[in-house]
């Protein structure tokens, strides 16, 4: 044993002697230096793109999803603005929620039931103007929806929840994002109508828990702030085509507030206003919804009596027999300053259709199938002006958002940044404790 | 002491003067005179940066050994996908350069066999009979007791003595 050790010692110092001398040690020592200086310089760097790229698209997602709410119209011409000539069967397992799918600008808003939904349970969907996507509304009764309203450029939907804790809520259907703003003391709040330019919504609130005491408030969706009166509000809001009026139904008369809710005077009125957008785009006219026994009849109603714009046409007339019986139509909104968009039940389908105020036939936009029972629907007005229809031959049911796919990328060079980070971190303490555990001469 | 000022000083006349004993050492470990070079210029540009605190502690020779050591064991780079035992390539050499020891090492059993051990048992032996460590500081520099390494050693003797070379010795004759 003595001897082989002796010689393993006598054969090792003997290789030593072959190792190489070190000449140019030092200027190789000093190139890898610079190598390893600059190589350090771009994991770092690295490192920082890998933070920022995870740092700032979550951020940019965030700041995005916290300032949602666009309130710009005029709506950009590259912007589409068509829907399909038929609305697409619910697919099976359901619509994707347009909280965690946005679809992006939606031009109908659809509080129906449907078969296949379940014999109790209804949904509120809206159509994309692409005529291709359909999502549901995240709330979850079809009365509801009922209420629930879509802005004029088709980007915001005022939730109609049957709140009762005075919050609206606005969904961003461009982003899913759903921003809350506290409008009243207590209770439920009902989005009544959308300004032109999406900016301000009139609402009706509860005032206290009972059922009469409501009270309009004129909510800036920009900033929050919400101005109070003390005018209750049985039907719409519509405000005129600049913003800067509001006409609120009262049966017999329709009042006309300004923005700030101040009264500026009161027209009489044969019916309740037609809806959010029943005042027409020159600012002459309310459209108002003339019930009668055997049907509805859709007048004008001059806005400024005092200044009447003249004779109004004659009233559009839809004879009950024609119609479902126990649902009249919907107006929807302004197709020119001469033609109306309506909703028309059917005896099994119904209709989005087109007509004018001078009467004459009409023209069938959207056709929504029997299976789906309509108990509400809205358009976004502004869209109504230039909306044409298209077959549709692949619904959109809810793919994975582009957020989405940005919050991952930024997730994932997040994971990879920080794993570079803990990797350098253990090397430099596994570093330091070899360093520690060197010094032991 | 400023980095900008002694540091550079230092460090180069500590490698133009302790560079061959860290190569020799690195060269017993690897059997390879490239991958020798190459280890012992990594674990002195890495050095370089912390030159300094280095210094300060005065024991230069034993942190390099032991970085060598390091790299030695943890040895997983580039050069590591073409390290092979030089017991069973021939050793390389410099186009030009001549080695008088090739003959020699052709025939060197004990060298070839050393080769040919596990990356620790290598180690130990070098520590051990060419570092002239006791078993307690081998551990420590390895990271295990000295238990370990006394088994290492006795492994790799055990290895060793299964060569030709061995058996004359053990025998009584000589290599």
């Amino acid at each position: 044993m003595i001897d082989l050790e002796t010689h393993v010692r006598a054969r090792l110092e003997a290789r030593a002697l072959d190792a190489p001398d070190g000449s140019g040690l030092l200027t190789a020592v000093h190139v890898r230096r610079r190598r390893l200086v600059r190589r350090r310089r771009i994991v770092a760097g690295l490192a920082v793109s890998g933070m920022l790229a995870a740092i700032v698209p979550v951020g940019l997602a965030l700041s995005d999803r916290d300032d949602t709410v666009r309130y710009a119209a005029p709506i950009p011409a590259s912007v589409p603005a068509s829907l399909p000539e038929r609305i697409a069967d619910r697919p099976v397992g359901g619509y994707r929620s347009a909280a965690e799918a946005p679809p992006g600008r939606a031009g109908l808003l659809v509080a129906y039931s449907h078969p296949a939904a379940g014999p109790t349970k209804g949904e509120s969907l809206v159509v994309g103007v692409d005529r291709r996507s359909y999502r549901v509304l995240p709330i979850a009764e079809t009365s509801n929806a009922y209420n629930s309203l879509l802005s004029p450029d088709g980007a915001q939907v005022a939730l109609g929840e049957e709140a009762t804790d005075g919050v609206l809520r606005i969904l961003d259907l461009r982003s899913g994002a759903v921003r809350r703003y506290p409008v009243g003391p207590t209770g439920w709040v009902r989005p009544a109508g959308f300004s032109p330019d999406g900016r301000w919504l009139a609402c009706s609130v509860a005032m206290s828990q009972a059922e009469s005491g409501d009270a309009l408030a004129i909510v800036d969706l920009r900033t929050g702030a919400v101005a109070l009166r003390g005018v209750s509000v049985g039907g719409a809001v519509a405000f005129s085509p600049d913003g800067e009026r509001l006409a609120v139904d009262r049966s017999d008369s329709i009042l006309i507030l300004d923005r700030g809710g101040s009264y500026v005077g009161g027209v009489p009125s044969v019916g309740p206003l037609a809806g959010d957008d029943a005042w027409s785009p020159d600012g002459k006219w309310f459209l108002v919804d003339h019930l009668k026994p055997d049907g509805d009849e859709y007048t004008l109603v001059a806005a400024d009596f005092h200044n009447s714009p003249g004779q109004p046409p004659a009233p559009l007339v839809f004879k009950r027999p024609e119609m479902d019986a126990t649902a009249g139509p919907t107006f929807l909104g302004w197709r020119s300053d001469t033609e109306l968009v309506f909703h028309e039940p059917g005896v099994s389908d119904s209709t989005i259709t087109v007509r004018s105020v001078r009467g004459g036939p009409r023209t069938v936009l959207t056709t929504i199938p029997g299976p789906f029972e309509v108990e509400g629907i809205d358009a976004a007005g502004a869209l109504l002006r230039r909306v044409d229809s298209r077959q549709a031959h692949e619904p959109g049911y809810g793919s994975r958002p582009t957020s989405y796919w940005v919050l991952l990328l930024a997730v994932g060079a997040g994971a990879a940044a920080s794993v570079a980070l803990a990797a350098r971190t253990w090397q430099r303490a596994r570093s330091r404790h070899r360093r520690r555990a060197g010094y032991v001469g | 002491m400023t980095r900008g000022a002694a540091l550079p000083d230092s460090f180069d006349a500590y490698v133009v003067g302790r560079g061959r004993m860290l190569l020799r050492f690195a060269y017993l470990l690897t059997g390879d005179r490239y991958l020798a070079e190459d280890l012992v210029q990594d674990v002195l540009a890495r050095a370089h940066r912390h030159w300094a605190r280095i210094e300060r502690l005065h024991q230069p020779d034993s942190y390099l050994r032991k970085g060598v050591l390091n790299q030695y064991l943890s040895w997983r780079r580039r050069r590591s996908s073409t390290e092979q035992s030089v017991a069973d390539v021939p050793e390389h050499h410099r186009p030009g350069q001549l080695d008088h020891a090739a003959p020699f090492a052709e025939r060197d059993e004990l060298w070839r066999t050393l080769a040919t051990l596990p990356r620790q048992q290598r180690a130990v032996l070098v520590l051990r009979y060419y570092e002239d460590l006791p078993d307690e500081e081998i551990g420590e520099l390895l990271g295990c007791s000295s238990a370990t390494v006394r088994s290492h050693t006795s492994r790799a003797l055990a290895r060793l003595r299964t060569t030709e070379f061995a058996k004359n010795v053990l025998a009584g004759g000589t290599s």
